[in-house]
């Protein structure tokens, strides 16, 4: 508890460092998402519009989760961390590179909460309709947990490759765009055209995305629920526990011999 | 000027050759934008629908069209501003801004190169969808539309740097300013008509130059002498906005530029 109230609080103070930054970005994520959503929307018929309307907008906070995490903890390491030598300066100070870098859940979190209602506001404009959040609350934020897990692991192991190696950052975004269409997360993996169906079930958000939809709007999964509450739960877990291995080896073994990206090898 | 912005040039040539992975992005970028706004809209509604909206023949040559505007403009506006923060990153700003030559004529020679490259990019990359969609006669079109993109980038070119000098008097070293461009798109109608915007944002929609490219390059796809007629007048909008945003721009940024050098950058 002594070692993570200074880690949150210095991800506190630099957000109120960068409010500027911060609402920007806020703004920023906002727009681009207005942008999709309402190009989007015209190819749907006006009478299906407020059916449509949850599954945009719970597949766009979940693309936003996916989206945040990576670039405020990837990117962050990648272009922040990393480059300005800090991991080093962390190690040496007896604090673990992991423990401040899932620390950047409280950006994260911080973020979300401000771009999901303008993102509720923009789709309910959109759709003419005020759809309700959650028809089964408990379902929804077992998904929704489950998927923030699976997000924040997924980008820490990001973070752990750029301590070794570099992580080309356009090819990151284009992931995360592949991932929002063909991976179950903006449509019900039952909508998706047939080969693509396969293509999302192997794609871990999908899982979590269907729990949330579920939650959100009754709709029932491609496959059964309980396969998929008990699916989006063990890959949570797997991928919490390959970034924390992935990370305490790199951190404990490589760094400490070879130095950050290997500069200690030159 | 004419120097400065060779030496851009080149080191925007040479920045891609290093980056390959940045080029391949840029390539990439449209097809991306067109497959999310697409891949959505096909999934939930029908392209049929969306065409008769939108008053095109073709939904994906469109989109194209589209996207490639909405890249150069991101290009350019995120190259001009980006300019002035990465010497400020770089800690070289401060003898930038003592050099002889004047804050917006360096500003605009900084973006000069990218005005002409990025849409040359962006052009060439969606040309074998063109091709392929449309023979020749799209290509010709896709020509034309270029050369009205450039058009569009000078009064762009005239708005980043008045976003550029923002960033002089700001103090706060991060990209305050990158939800510029995702408004400037968003109030454009880039895929979708203005019309659906609130009443608000279609006033200001009329005084962005975007827009009028976006408009010009619905018009070009559907060619006869009634849209000619048409796509002088919005030519004769561009021109006049550039004229006007340029002007602007030379005013805001002596009076910046004079703030700037009174008190220093950080």
């Amino acid at each position: 508890m002594s070692r993570l109230r200074p880690i949150v609080y210095l991800h506190l103070l630099r957000t109120w460092r960068y409010k500027y930054s911060f609402l920007n970005s806020t703004l920023n994520i906002t727009f681009w998402i207005a942008i999709f959503i309402l190009g989007a929307l015209l190819f749907v018929p006006k009478e299906e519009l407020p059916t449509t309307g949850p599954y945009v907008f719970w597949g766009v906070t979940l693309w936003n989760i996916i989206s945040t995490s990576v670039w405020y903890i990837a990117g962050w390491s990648i272009w922040f961390f990393v480059s300005l030598g800090l991991v080093e300066d962390h190690m040496l100070h007896n604090t673990r590179t992991l423990h401040v870098l899932a620390g950047r859940l409280v950006t994260i979190a911080t973020q979300i909460a401000m771009v999901t209602p303008l993102m509720y506001l923009l789709v309910s404009y959109a759709t003419g309709t005020r759809f309700p959040l959650a028809t089964k609350p408990l379902f929804l934020l077992y998904g929704l947990g489950t998927a923030t897990v699976m997000a924040v692991s997924y980008s820490l192991i990001l973070s752990a490759i750029s301590l070794r190696t570099g992580v080309p950052g356009p090819l990151i975004d284009i992931t995360n765009f592949l991932i929002f269409i063909v991976g179950g997360v903006a449509v019900p993996v039952s909508m998706l055209p047939g080969p693509l169906k396969t293509v999302a079930i192997a794609v871990p958000y999908s899982h979590a995305a269907e729990v949330m939809r579920y939650g959100a709007a009754g709709l029932e999964p491609y496959l059964p629920l309980g396969t998929e509450i008990i699916l989006s739960g063990v890959i949570a877990a797997a991928m919490a526990a390959v970034a924390y291995v992935l990370f305490s080896y790199l951190e404990n073994k490589y760094i400490r011999i070879h130095g950050v990206r290997g500069v200690g090898r030159m | 000027m004419i120097d400065i912005a060779r030496a851009e040039f080149f080191a925007n040539l040479y920045w891609m050759k290093n980056n390959k992975g940045l080029l391949v992005a840029m390539v990439l970028w449209p097809y991306i934008m067109v497959a999310l706004v697409m891949g959505l809209g096909y999934i939930f509604g029908s392209p049929e629908i969306y065409a008769a909206r939108m008053g095109v023949r073709n939904p994906v040559l469109f989109m194209l069209s589209a996207s490639v505007v909405a890249m150069s403009s991101v290009t350019i506006i995120d190259t001009v501003a980006g300019y002035t923060l990465y010497n400020r990153w770089l800690g070289t700003l401060n003898y930038i801004l003592l050099t002889p030559i004047r804050t917006p004529r360096l500003l605009i020679a900084a973006g000069l190169p990218t005005a002409l490259f990025s849409p040359a990019v962006t052009v060439s990359s969606v040309m074998p969808a063109v091709l392929y969609f449309e023979g020749l006669s799209g290509l010709v079109n896709l020509v034309l539309i270029y050369f009205i993109i450039i058009l569009g980038m000078v009064p762009l070119l005239g708005i980043s740097v008045i976003a550029a000098s923002l960033l002089l008097i700001v103090k706060e070293e991060s990209n305050i300013i990158n939800s510029l461009v995702p408004f400037l798109l968003l109030v454009s109608g880039v895929f979708y008509p203005v019309g659906i915007l609130p009443h608000a944002l279609q006033l200001v929609a009329r005084a962005v130059p975007v827009k009028y490219v976006v408009d010009a390059a619905k018009l070009v796809s559907a060619l006869s002498t009634e849209t000619g007629a048409a796509l002088f007048t919005v030519l004769y909008i561009l021109a006049l906005m550039g004229v006007t945003y340029n002007l602007a721009a030379f005013l805001f940024v002596g009076r910046v530029d004079a703030k700037a050098k009174a008190k220093g950058v950080d």
